[in-house]
């Protein structure tokens, strides 16, 4: 394995490493994997007798294929995921091109604020835009109503254009994320040379800076179709009561039984898991020849803003409406419905009975602090860990000629389309069998929160990494530093805007991770995730909200001083 | 590199599960929970009672499955502490979802792992664990105060709590005198579009099946759903829809929330007993490998017992299970259908959740 023509030993310190983090990576994946791939063509659960057994069958497959409902539900998934990932891609872009790329005020706060949205509950945040949007009860139609003198509700969430809405902006932070650690690591001299012929900024982004993020437009495109298509909450929150039905409700409606019905739900994801494929297949084919898209080399890389001059005024302002939009009205709903009694949030009524009690309901939960305490050991540990795996998994993938290196990526890329169910339940049935002592703890929750939030932490440091030119590593190689110097020397310092977006992206994440996590914590291991499912089952929306709202606090607090701390180690301050 | 890619990875997924998955057998449980139970069964009266303290003395731990919020199973606890105050002297209480439970017990018993010694249980979770064979026979001295209507035959399961359910409506939109008083009433035209459910109401599809009979009880859904029933997934999200306004009226609702609500000043009630009165039950079991076998039997003695049940009853205001103690709920002339546990197999309430979503969700008919 060579870096042009530079030789290694076969059995290299570099190749060991890179081996053994391979096996880690097989190792969080193929359970889930495995359980998934072969359970469908099982019809008895794992750990019942006969499932080891090598008879297989096509049940589950024409069980699954031969519904009538799936062609329907197949087509509205695609009306559903390809706008709503549009939409998503739109927004997040070119919010992280103002955040990165210019110098628009206020970009500091758009960064941490686009970010820190995610950590919101997707049940409450649904749940504000049927408050904000309902034909019923909608304060928007309501307010436009009597102002218009209209008797029917101009906006109905109850559509398929509600539904891209919701699921549009919910995926918005993602591809603000991956679009900007991206846009972060560009040379902008070949903008300024387009800008020294006269090119408007608009025209530069459109023929220079896109066409050299391919690594990264095709990345965000992939998870965010991925994303759209496995997307369950909102079509199953507001869906439903349109009587919409996509792939994922179908999954439910077909699958979700007592006990879960692996093999049919397997057989389902089956159709992911080659959509996923792919979609890898295509992104590798066209980010093949990876020297045009590096932009960080050895050539005086230093990165500057675009002076939009008067414009960056616009650009402020439009970009402080969209977050309004995307996050402004959800958060001020969510503060609202923490402030007043939840039938009461869309009444005038609400004014009077405005309270605080739910604040301190919620901090006197018995559960809150230990929850709390259990998130931050999870988050920063999977964070870390998951952030340095994907990096040298990145590595593997993009700076080597290992065979078998799109397979790797296939494999970090997998969890993000394995059912949460089956994925807690197979990491649950492995350790009962292999590790029991594991059972109950920190570290079995650990283990699954790692593999499952590989795949977008992969994402970003691939793209990071397509981005850097080799010839920094050549010329440290030449200076004959270890591999292991060099790639942490070198490489990571490099990419570290994307090791500090993944990493602040599975912190914020593992916050509100709940499918998971109800599978595998016990009394005493239960993350925040299960404390505010509990408020959710209890229908105390309002300490619910209350609770997402300080968790909101502790989060940017926790998000900016991972950035201030990731600067350290960079080039280039914020 | 594709086609040599997709090989490899071929290649790893079945090397991996042969060897990794199957290294570990799976592991058979062990019946000494059935051998205690069985000798305790043979003692009767004050001399079982008198072991099974001394017993769960020993043991000083119960864990309790249950899907409850914790207010309310730390309720039950705190009634059987009343029982027996001290006797045992831990009780763990993981909440555990309905739709996870079944999963987790069976993933938890299939790896040797025995966590639980007493699980809360709707009926149609029963047969599922009975035909995996996870559920103890045990013969509870008190089984005789209860109707057969709220026992799995053998002895595996009794309810504790029945849940009545009933039509649950928002006071702004509806008033008294109009609120649906029976289930018939809801087909009615001037309720077009203005009824919710949450998608798994099973046991209210159940219970009506049950009692209006296979053809007339489907033909009655059919009806609601042409009636535009509309239907929200969470049944705290259909609370939520009702007491904003959202939607005047919830088909069926068996919790103890609207009471809640109401005490909360939100604007809902319900009919406590529309015509006719449907009730199912959901109660305890004993688990067929509890590590504390004594602590299991005595606290579902405990939680069978006159003081018990009346006490659960003022505190809780749940129907009680024996008969002679005051229903906090319904006349006691009113006798709610219960669904039969001997008629309902696993393959039943399958068939009946498929139906369910058919008819309901999809509005395929």
């Amino acid at each position: 394995m060579t870096i042009r023509g530079l030789p290694e030993r076969f059995f290299s310190g570099r190749n060991i490493f890179l081996l053994i983090v391979s096996c880690a990576l097989v190792y969080l994946v193929m359970v889930p994997l495995g359980v998934l791939v072969f359970g469908s063509f099982k019809t008895v659960p794992p750990g019942a007798p006969g499932y080891f057994s090598l008879e297989l069958t096509l049940e589950n497959y024409r069980r699954a294929f031969g519904s009538t409902y799936l062609p329907r539900a197949t087509f509205n998934t695609a009306v559903f995921a390809v706008p709503s990932s549009a939409l998503a891609f739109v927004v997040g872009t070119y919010l992280a091109w103002v955040t990165e790329r210019t110098n628009t005020p206020l970009r500091s706060l758009v960064y941490v604020l686009a970010i820190t949205r995610v950590v919101l509950p997707g049940v409450l945040v649904t749940f504000s835009w049927i408050i904000l949007l309902s034909p019923e009860i909608g304060i928007i139609n309501r307010v436009l109503m009597g102002l218009l003198g209209i008797s029917q509700a101009p906006f109905n969430i109850y559509t398929m254009p509600g539904l891209i809405w919701v699921e549009g902006i919910e995926l918005a932070p993602l591809a603000f994320l991956l679009m900007a650690s991206g846009f972060r690591s560009m040379d902008p001299s070949l903008e300024e040379a387009a800008a020294v012929t006269g090119s408007g900024p608009l025209k530069v982004l459109r023929r220079v800076t896109l066409p050299m993020m391919r690594p990264a437009l095709l990345s965000t495109l992939v998870l965010l179709l991925i994303r759209g298509v496995e997307s369950f909450e909102t079509p199953a929150l507001i869906g439903l009561r349109g009587n919409i039905f996509v792939y994922t409700t179908e999954i439910w409606l077909n699958s979700a039984r007592a006990p879960t019905d692996y093999g049919l739900a397997g057989a389902y994801s089956m159709v992911l898991v080659v959509i996923t494929a792919l979609l890898i297949a295509v992104y590798l084919r066209l980010t093949s020849h990876g020297e045009k898209f590096m932009t960080i080399t050895g050539k005086g890389y230093r990165p500057r803003l675009l002076d939009l001059g008067k414009w960056r005024y616009v650009t402020a302002a439009s970009s402080l409406l969209i977050l309004f939009l995307i996050f402004g009205f959800p958060m001020l709903t969510i503060v609202w419905m923490s402030l007043v009694p939840t039938h009461l949030a869309s009444t005038v009524e609400a004014f009077s009975r405005i309270t605080f009690d739910a604040y301190r309901d919620a901090l006197l939960f018995p559960l809150t602090v230990q929850g709390l305490k259990n998130s931050m050991i999870l988050g920063v540990s999977s964070a870390t860990g998951v952030t340095l795996l994907t990096a040298v998994i990145a590595y593997i993938v993009v700076k080597t000629r290992i065979p078998g290196r799109g397979v790797l990526d296939f494999l970090a890329f997998v969890p993000y389309i394995i059912p949460g169910i089956i994925f807690g339940l197979s990491i649950l049935w492995f350790y009962l069998n292999v590790m029991p002592a594991l059972y109950g703890t920190l570290t079995i929750l650990l283990a699954a929160y790692v593999g499952k939030y590989l795949p977008v932490a992969m994402r970003i440091n691939v793209a990071s990494l397509a981005q850097v030119h080799t010839d920094l590593e050549e010329a440290a190689a030449v200076c004959q530093t270890s591999w292991t110097k060099r790639f942490v020397r070198i490489t990571l310092p490099l990419i570290r805007p994307g090791l500090v977006a993944a990493w602040i992206w599975v912190f914020v994440h593992s916050f509100r991770e709940i499918p998971t996590a109800m599978i595998l914590a016990y009394p005493g291991t239960e993350p925040v995730g299960i404390v505010m499912f509990k408020y959710w089952e209890d229908s105390t929306y309002q300490r619910l909200a209350a609770f997402g709202v300080m968790l909101f606090g502790v989060l940017v607090v926790t998000s900016l001083v991972a950035m201030r701390v990731g600067q350290r180690f960079g080039i280039r301050d914020l | 590199m594709v086609r040599r890619n997709f090989f490899l990875l071929f290649v790893v997924v079945l090397v991996f599960d042969q060897s990794v998955c199957g290294a570990q057998a799976v592991k058979q449980a062990t019946s000494r929970t059935e051998i205690v139970l069985s000798r305790l069964m043979e003692l009767q009266g004050n001399e079982r009672i008198k072991r099974l303290v001394e017993g769960a003395r020993k043991e000083g731990l119960l864990v309790f499955y249950s899907p409850d919020r914790e207010a309310l199973t730390n309720i039950r606890i705190e009634l059987f502490k009343e029982l027996y105050p001290g006797v045992i002297q831990r009780f763990e209480t993981p909440r555990v979802r309905p739709d996870i439970v079944i999963d987790r017990l069976l993933t938890e018993e299939r790896a040797g792992r025995h966590q639980a010694d007493v699980v809360w249980l709707q009926l149609p979770q029963v047969p599922v664990l009975l035909r995996e064979k996870l559920l103890a026979r045990y013969l509870a001295l008190e089984d005789s105060h209860l109707p057969d209507e709220l026992k799995a035959p053998g002895g595996h399961w009794r309810s504790l709590g029945n849940r009545l359910f009933h039509i649950m409506y928002n006071t702004k939109l509806v008033s008294e005198r109009e609120a649906p008083k029976s289930w018939e009433e809801l087909l009615d035209p001037r309720w077009k579009g203005k009824l919710i459910l949450d998608d798994s109401s099973y046991n209210w599809f159940v219970g009506m099946i049950d009692h209006l009979g296979e053809n007339k009880g489907l033909e009655y859904m059919k009806k609601l759903a042409r009636n535009g029933l509309q239907i929200q997934q969470g049944r705290s999200n259909v609370e939520n829809l009702v007491a904003s306004g959202e939607v005047p009226v919830m088909v069926a609702n068996s919790g103890t929330s609207v009471s809640d609500r109401a005490s909360k000043g939100e604007p809902v009630t319900f009919v406590k007993d529309p015509r006719p009165p449907i009730a199912y039950g959901e109660g305890l079991s004993i688990m067929g490998n509890a590590p504390h076998p004594h602590a299991a039997a005595l606290f579902l003695e405990g939680v069978l017992s006159e003081r018990w049940q009346r006490r659960a009853a003022e505190k809780i205001g749940i129907r009680p299970a024996r008969s002679g103690i005051p229903d906090p709920v319904l006349d006691a002339k009113i006798k709610p259908h219960f669904v039969n546990p001997a008629k309902w197999t696993p393959e039943r309430y399958e068939w009946a959740q498929r139906e369910y979503k058919r008819i309901l969700v999809r509005k395929d008919f």
